[in-house]
């Protein structure tokens, strides 16, 4: 067993490098990205909307300087959007402008299928990328199931083979970041692969150094009305809560206001910074003597 | 490796407990631990938990059998290395606190103490609960042999007015006054973490100790496993259970409707759209490579729903008023009815506010009993004939939500039919299992020849099932 101090101090080192990158990992959060890179397996991250999934890859991508290619999921995405594509309309062109020049078709074929008219899509970028990168899959679940078991057999082998120009495989392993907001289940073969973080709105006290970390200049005593009504609006019964970067908005708009008062006249102004649905936004606002005397204690 | 063959024993027992942790996984796990520091118990949780856990649901399973195994394990060797020590440590130690004092340190504890005081008090409190018991798995009472954990937790609990005092503190401090340098609710929050750390650490003295005295098998809480919010039955749902439903409704309304969705987007494409196919062939220098078609608009059910709100299909009505109304858009209309033995239109009331409020207000407002109280499914389809047949058209679906149960009283299945000549087509969703129906006053054969289908929905995987195979 090779249980070394390094792998603490890894660890840590993960977690204040990623705090110079403006996200704070919990001890959690940490171990899965130590893992992740140590293992060369994906993270998958579930977890409510707004908590920091997206946030992850980013922050991981600032803090060790490995590009962030990212790879947008959504209904209908498929290999061509995905991974790569032939420029058709270049290659059109290109058939139109040699017609009277007489190459042969040999020759036309070959240009045609080169890397000029090769359109790569984030999946090959990460695959044929100089240096590592971080790949962010995002909002995986909302992607069909056939994509979903195309993206498991690149993951896995992290090699694609283009029939007209062979297969490429990767000279790095890409850091692979999977998110998912859970509108449907993913399959058990892709979360077989992945290392599984579920990330949850987080306690007080870590939310309040998050605060703190991302608005810059707020003041102490802000930061702490700001989060005491975030935390009793969450409490309320809502279709909606305030997620991380609600709270984020709203703090920044309320120190870029300059009040250090957080009245009720000054929570009503602005509550749709936080709130953002028609009715919770009625019911927030009926209570909003207990919510400004939240923030004066 | 000693280490691998713990965590692939750990393994069992996860896969006992009704976790699927494949082949692969227990690699990595194994994997994981090879290049994770094993120093910390955090860590090491961490490791596995990355490892083997792949769905939010499993969290409770995971927790429940590593605090089991793992610290189940950790308090038997404690146990046995610190039984010698422990007795002399506890032999010099001056006269046992009174439960009185007890209570008075655990309030100034949990109100600016550290864990490690907390977890101190837990072992002082552990120990005058055996002083009191006349000591763990032993002791005056004929039960003492085989009380687990739970029996000591809590007459601890009862011994220390635990109940009383949190009530307390938890008023204390949503006034400000327990922690005076934090916001009330932050307040709040900080004590009922602190008591719950107090709580698990008791527990976990209390199973030390029984352990110490009767071996692991003793300490071993009885297994539970947690179910699945989606499994759980309506009709005897807990109110924790409820909360826990009503948490997982949102996302299962939106993989719902998402799949909805993508079932229509998938079904068969309308005709060539010839305007839009050449507008993209210009890209293409005239050449229509994309072949565009147009989006087939799918037919929007008018819906009825009939609702029993009686005590008995309570819970279930909701859920299902509240999943239809998240998946409005399906529809080209919902009207919603409630009765109990009376019926009455509801509809408006939806507008106007969320669904359990509404519920509520039905309750409040609704004119729907005026006998007994008791559920009379007969003559609230009769009544429903009786005023609102006229609005049912060939396009309207009709969905009854009920358990059939009439008190005995006459079933009018003549009005159910007469219903259905109108409507194009009767549902009927029965929240008991089927091998209940037709028992007691159950009546759902008088009906079920009426209705198009009669489908047994007693969780909300199945109640999502049935949406999604009839949207």
């Amino acid at each position: 067993m090779t249980a070394d101090v390094t792998g603490t101090d890894r660890i840590e080192h993960i977690k204040s490098g990623m705090k110079g990158a403006e996200y704070l990992c919990d001890d959690s959060i940490a171990t899965a990205l130590y893992l992740a890179g140590q293992l060369n397996k994906p993270i998958l991250a579930e977890g409510p909307a707004g908590v920091g999934k997206t946030d992850l890859a980013k922050a991981y991508s600032r803090f060790t300087g490995m590009p962030l290619i990212r790879l947008q999921c959504y209904e209908g995405l498929d290999e061509a959007k995905a991974l790569y594509e032939w420029n058709y309309k270049k290659q059109l062109l290109k058939i139109q402008a040699d017609r009277d020049e007489g190459t042969s078709w040999e020759q036309l074929e070959d240009d045609l299928f080169s890397d000029e008219f090769l359109l790569p899509r984030p999946l090959l970028k990460a695959i044929t990328n100089q240096d590592q990168s971080v790949l962010l899959v995002d909002e995986v679940d909302k992607a069909d199931v056939e994509f979903e078991a195309f993206l498991l057999e690149v993951l896995s082998d992290f090699q694609v083979s283009i029939p007209e120009l062979g297969t490429v495989k990767a000279t790095h392993l890409p850091f692979v970041v999977l998110t998912s907001n859970r509108t449907r289940d993913l399959s058990e073969a892709l979360r077989r692969r992945c290392l599984y973080l579920f990330i949850d709105f987080p306690d007080a006290a870590r939310e309040l150094e998050i605060i703190r970390l991302r608005v810059p200049g707020i003041n102490e005593e802000l930061a702490r009305r700001v989060l005491a009504v975030v935390r009793y609006i969450r409490q309320m019964d809502l279709k909606k809560v305030p997620s991380i970067s609600e709270t984020l908005d709203w703090a920044t708009a309320l120190a870029m206001l300059g009040r250090d008062v957080v009245d009720e006249n000054l929570i009503s102004k602005t509550l749709s910074l936080l709130v953002k649905e028609q009715k919770d936004l009625e019911k927030v606002q009926a209570n909003l003597k207990a919510l400004a005397r939240q923030a004066q204690d | 490796m000693q280490v691998d063959e713990r965590v692939i024993d750990f393994i069992g027992r996860l896969r006992a407990a009704g976790m699927h942790v494949s082949l692969a996984e227990s690699i990595d796990a194994c994997e994981a631990l090879k290049v994770v520091p094993l120093e910390t118990a955090t860590m090491f949780r961490s490791a596995l938990c990355a490892t083997l856990v792949k769905n939010e649901t499993d969290y409770p399973v995971f927790d429940a059998v590593f605090d089991e195994y793992f610290l189940g394990m950790a308090a038997m060797l404690d146990a046995e290395e610190s039984t010698d020590d422990a007795e002399s440590a506890e032999d010099t130690s001056s006269v046992p606190l009174t439960p009185e004092e007890l209570t008075e340190m655990l309030a100034e504890v949990l109100a600016s103490g550290t864990p490690d005081e907390i977890a101190a008090l837990a072992r002082m409190a552990a120990e005058a609960i055996g002083n009191m018991e006349g000591g763990f798995g032993r002791g005056s009472r004929p039960l003492a042999f085989m009380a687990g954990s739970g029996y000591y937790m809590f007459r601890g609990m009862e011994m220390l007015r635990f109940g009383k005092l949190s009530e307390q503190l938890r008023e204390m401090a949503s006034e400000g006054d327990l922690m005076p340098q934090m916001p009330p609710v932050l307040a709040l929050e900080e004590l009922d973490e602190r008591l719950e750390l107090f709580r698990a650490a008791l527990e976990r003295e209390i199973r030390r100790r029984l352990v110490a005295e009767r071996g692991e098998e003793a300490a071993r809480p009885a297994r539970k496993v947690p179910l699945r919010p989606e499994e759980i039955e309506f009709s005897s749902a807990s109110l924790r259970q409820v909360e826990d439903m009503r948490r997982v409704l949102p996302v299962l309304a939106r993989k719902l409707a998402a799949r909805i969705a993508r079932r229509q987007s998938e079904g068969k494409r309308g005709k060539v759209d010839v305007r839009n196919t050449l507008r993209h062939s210009m890209s293409s220098g005239g050449v229509p490579m994309e072949v565009k078609h147009k989006k087939r608009t799918p037919a929007k059910p008018e819906l009825f729903i009939l609702c029993d709100v009686s005590g008995s299909v309570r819970t279930f009505s909701t859920f299902t008023l509240q999943l239809v109304y998240s998946l409005h858009q399906q529809f080209k209309a919902v009207r919603s009815f409630a009765f109990i033995d009376r019926v009455d239109e509801v509809t408006e009331l939806f507008h106007l506010c969320e669904v359990d409020e509404a519920i509520e207000r039905v309750y409040r407002e609704g004119v729907l009993v005026d006998g007994d109280g008791h559920s009379d499914v007969g003559r609230a389809l009769d009544l429903f004939y009786k005023e609102f047949v006229a609005e049912l058209t060939p396009r309207s679906t009709v969905l009854i939500l009920s358990d059939a149960r009439n008190n005995a009283k006459d079933p009018r299945a003549w009005a159910l039919e007469r219903i259905s000549d109108r409507a194009r087509a009767i549902y009927w969703l029965n929240p008991e299992p089927n091998s209940r129906w037709d028992t007691g006053d159950s009546i759902i054969s008088e009906y079920e020849s009426i209705c198009k289908e009669v489908t047994e929905c007693r969780n909300l995987k199945q109640l999502a099932d049935f949406v999604y195979k009839r949207a």
